[in-house]
C-alpha cells in the first residue's frame, strides 16, 4: 500500500487527481492511501510521510517550488510530481529532483505515464527481503542492505551495509543473480553482483558504491551493464 | 583402411561436393533467397555436381596421377573454375550481388579447404604411400572426411555463421573482394596442391605436418582477413552514414535556431501590441484573451539553459500542440555543456522525433516526457512516450546515427519498448 499526498489549493483539481488515482489503482491492481493538503505551509509544518507527492506550483503563501526546495532539505528521495498551469514553471523542477510534471487541466491520459514512472520508482523503495541459507540457519536480509555480492572459490560473499564482515555462503553466482536481479541487482562481471540502488558513481569501467568500494565491469559485460544502469537511472527500471 | 566398393568413388565425389556446398552455405546463410528456391536449389546442386565431375574428368582423371605436375595443374584449374562456378550458383540461389557472392564463396572455399587439409593430414599420418592410392575411395577415408568437415564446419558455424545470422550480412560492394578471391585461389589452392605434390615426392612426415599447419593458418588468416575487411567496411559505411545524418542535423539546428528566434521576436512584438490594445476600453476582453492563447502557442518556449535543447523544444512543442501530444520537460540544460550545440540538437531532436512518431500511433493519450538531470556523476537523459501496443514503428533506423554520437562522447544509449510505452535513456559523462 503506497501513501500518496496531494498538495493542491484548488479543491476541484485535488478531486480530479484523487479520482484519477482511484481509477489508476483499479487498472494497475494497486492500493493507495490518499492524503490531501490545501497549502504548502501545512505540508511543511506537518511533514506527512508519503511515497509520492503531487505538488501544485501556484499556491498562495509558499509556492510549490519553494516547498519542494525545503522538502529536499530533509527528504531527498520521495518522488515528486508537479502540477502546474504553465509548463515553463516546472522546467526547473530538476533543481528539486522532480520526477515530472502535469499541466492543468490534467487528463487521465497524461496522468497515467507519470504515475507508471512514479510507481516504478516507488517499487524500488519497498523493503524487500531475501532469505539466505547460512550455517546458523536461514537468515533474512533486507535487499537494500546488500551492497554487492562477490565470489571467492566456491563461496558467495554478501557485503552488507550494516555489517563489517561479509556474510559467507555456499552457492553459485547464477542462482544469486536469478534471485537478486528482480530487486535491481546487476551482474557486472562473472564474479560480482551489484545492487544498483547502492551505486553512487558510474565511471567508464567501474561503479563506486556509497562506502567507496569500486567494482569493475568485465569487458564482456560492460556495454550491457552501462545500458542497464542508464535505464535504472532514467527510471525505466 | 578397408577396401573400397564400386560405389565408393561416387561417395567420395558426393562428399567433396557436399563439403564445398556446406562451406559456402556457412557464409550465405544470412542472405535472402530468390523466389522459386525449390527449383533453384536442386538445379544448383545438380549443376555443381556435374561441373565437378566434368572438371574431374577433364583435368584430374585419365592417368594424370602419373605426372605430378600435370596433376597439380589440373587440380589448380579445376578448383579455380569450380570456385567461379560456385560464385554464379550463389547469385542464382540468393538475392545478392556478385561481390557478396565472391566473399561468401572464397570464405567458404577457405573453410572447406581447411577441412580437406585436416583430412589429408590424418591420412598422411596414418597410411603408407601404397595404402593412400586405394584409401581415397575407402569407407575409412569417408569417415575421416566427414569427421574433419563436421569439426571444422561446427567451429565455423559457431564463430562466424551464428554472428552473421544475428547481425545480418551486409551486401558487399567492395572491389577488394575480388583481390581476396585471387588470394584464395593462389594461396589456399596453390599451397594445398604444393603440399600434396611434395608428399607424393616422399616429403618427410615432420615437414609435411609443419606445412599442413601453415596451410591451416593460411586458411584461417584468409578467412579472418575477409571477415575483417567486411567488418571494417561495414563500420566505416555506418559511421559515414551516421556522420552525414548528424552533419545534416547540425545544419538544421542553425536554420531552426534562427527561425525560433525570429518567431520569438515577432511574438514579443505582438504581445506588446496586445498590451496596448488592452488599454483600449472599446476592445472586447474575451477576444483579446483568445488572441493571447493563440499567440502563446508560438511564444511559450521552454528555457532549459541550453540553446540547442530550447530550439528542439520550441520546434517539437509546435508539433505536439498540433497533434494533441502532452509534452513535458524537466531539464537542466546547463549540464549539457560538454555536448557541441549541433550534437545536442541532433541527440534531442532525434530522440523526440522517435518519441513523437511512436506516440502518434495512439489515437488518444499521446504523451512525451523529457528529463535531463545529474545522476551518479553523469548526465541522465530520459525520454518516455506512450504508444499503441503492437504498433509498427520503424525501430532503430532513426536512432542509428545516435550510436556514433554517443560513442564520441563516451555516452551510453539504451532503449526499452514495453508495449504501451517506449523509453530512451542516455548516460553521458559529466566531464567530456
Amino acid at each position: 500500500m503506497y501513501r500518496i499526498l496531494i498538495v493542491e489549493d484548488t479543491p476541484a483539481e485535488a478531486d480530479l487527481l484523487s479520482a484519477f488515482l482511484a481509477t489508476y489503482a483499479k487498472d494497475a491492481s494497486e492500493s493507495f492511501t490518499l492524503e490531501r493538503l490545501t497549502n504548502a505551509v501545512d505540508f511543511l509544518e506537518r511533514r506527512p510521510r508519503a511515497d509520492l507527492i503531487f505538488m501544485d506550483i501556484q499556491m498562495p503563501g509558499i509556492n510549490g517550488m519553494e516547498a519542494a526546495e525545503i522538502l529536499r532539505g530533509y527528504d531527498e528521495e520521495t518522488p515528486l510530481v508537479f502540477v502546474t498551469n504553465l509548463a515553463q514553471y516546472a522546467v526547473e523542477g530538476y533543481a528539486v529532483d522532480a520526477l515530472d510534471f502535469l499541466v492543468k487541466p490534467v487528463t487521465y491520459e497524461a496522468f497515467c505515464p507519470r504515475m507508471n514512472r512514479a510507481l516504478r520508482i516507488m517499487r524500488r523503495k519497498v523493503g524487500a527481503t531475501v532469505a539466505l541459507p547460512s550455517s546458523e540457519g536461514e537468515r533474512v536480509v533486507a535487499v537494500r542492505d546488500i551492497g554487492y555480492v562477490d565470489m571467492f572459490r566456491h563461496d558467495l560473499y554478501y557485503h552488507l551495509a550494516s555489517e563489517t564482515e561479509p556474510l559467507r555462503l555456499r552457492g553459485s553466482m547464477k542462482v544469486a543473480e536469478e534471485e537478486l536481479s528482480p530487486h535491481g541487482f546487476l551482474r557486472i562481471s562473472s564474479g560480482c553482483l551489484v545492487n544498483m540502488a547502492q551505486v553512487k558513481l558510474v565511471r567508464q569501467g567501474s561503479v563506486v558504491l556509497g562506502d567507496g568500494t569500486e567494482l569493475f565491469f568485465s569487458r564482456a559485460r560492460k556495454r550491457a551493464c552501462m545500458e542497464a544502469l542508464a535505464n535504472y537511472v532514467g527510471g525505466s527500471r | 583402411m578397408e577396401s573400397s566398393s564400386a560405389l565408393s568413388p561416387l561417395v567420395t565425389i558426393l562428399l567433396t561436393v557436399a563439403r564445398f556446398v556446406v562451406g559456402v552455405w556457412l557464409f550465405t546463410a544470412p542472405l535472402p533467397l530468390r523466389d522459386g528456391v525449390r527449383r533453384r536449389v536442386p538445379l544448383t546442386l545438380f549443376g555443381i555436381t556435374a561441373l565437378y565431375l566434368g572438371l574431374l574428368m577433364l583435368f584430374i582423371a585419365g592417368g594424370s596421377w602419373l605426372d605430378p605436375v600435370r596433376y597439380a595443374l589440373g587440380e589448380f584449374f579445376a578448383f579455380t573454375i569450380l570456385l567461379v562456378g560456385l560464385v554464379f550458383a550463389t547469385t542464382y540461389v540468393y538475392d545478392t550481388n556478385i561481390l557478396t557472392a565472391v566473399f561468401c564463396c572464397s570464405s567458404g572455399y577457405a573453410v572447406q579447404n581447411l577441412a580437406s587439409g585436416v583430412t589429408e593430414l590424418v591420412l598422411d599420418l596414418t597410411l603408407t604411400d601404397a595404402e593412400k592410392m586405394s584409401a581415397y575411395t575407402s569407407a575409412g577415408h569417408h569417415i575421416v572426411m566427414l569427421a574433419s568437415a563436421c569439426a571444422v564446419f561446427t567451429v565455423t558455424y559457431l564463430l562466424v555463421t551464428n554472428p552473421l545470422l544475428r547481425r545480418g550480412l551486409r551486401q558487399v560492394d567492395d572491389p577488394w573482394m575480388l583481390a581476396m578471391m585471387v588470394a584464395v585461389i593462389a594461396v589456399i589452392i596453390g599451397f594445398d596442391l604444393l603440399i600434396k605434390g611434395l608428399v607424393a615426392d616422399g616429403l618427410d612426415v615432420r615437414a609435411m605436418v609443419l606445412l599442413r599447419i601453415f596451410h591451416g593458418i593460411a586458411c584461417v588468416f584468409t578467412l579472418g582477413a575477409g571477415l575483417q575487411l567486411l567488418v571494417v567496411r561495414r563500420i566505416e559505411a555506418e559511421r559515414d552514414a551516421a556522420w552525414q545524418v548528424l552533419a545534416e542535423r547540425e545544419r538544421q539546428f542553425e536554420a531552426s535556431r534562427e527561425n525560433v528566434e525570429a518567431i520569438n521576436a515577432r511574438v514579443h512584438d505582438i504581445r506588446h501590441s496586445i498590451g496596448r490594445l488592452a488599454n483600449d476600453a472599446q476592445v472586447d476582453r474575451d477576444v483579446l484573451a483568445s488572441i493571447v492563447r493563440e499567440v502563446d502557442v508560438y511564444g511559450t518556449s521552454l528555457r532549459t539553459g541550453n540553446a540547442a535543447v530550447d530550439t528542439v523544444l520550441a520546434e517539437k512543442g509546435l508539433v505536439c500542440n498540433r497533434e494533441g501530444i502532452a509534452l513535458s520537460c524537466v531539464a537542466d540544460g546547463s549540464l549539457l555543456a560538454t555536448l557541441a550545440p549541433g550534437d545536442a540538437y541532433a541527440l534531442f531532436s532525434t530522440l523526440l522525433d522517435e518519441a513523437v512518431a511512436r506516440t502518434l500511433t495512439r489515437s488518444a493519450g499521446r504523451s512525451v516526457s523529457l528529463a535531463v538531470k545529474e545522476a551518479l556523476g553523469n548526465v541522465a537523459v530520459h525520454v518516455e512516450c506512450t504508444q499503441a501496443e503492437g504498433a509498427a514503428v520503424a525501430d532503430g533506423a532513426r536512432l542509428a546515427p545516435l550510436q556514433a554520437l554517443c560513442d564520441r562522447y563516451g555516452a551510453t544509449l539504451a532503449t526499452m519498448d514495453e508495449g504501451g510505452a517506449w523509453h530512451a535513456n542516455v548516460l553521458l559523462p559529466l566531464e567530456g
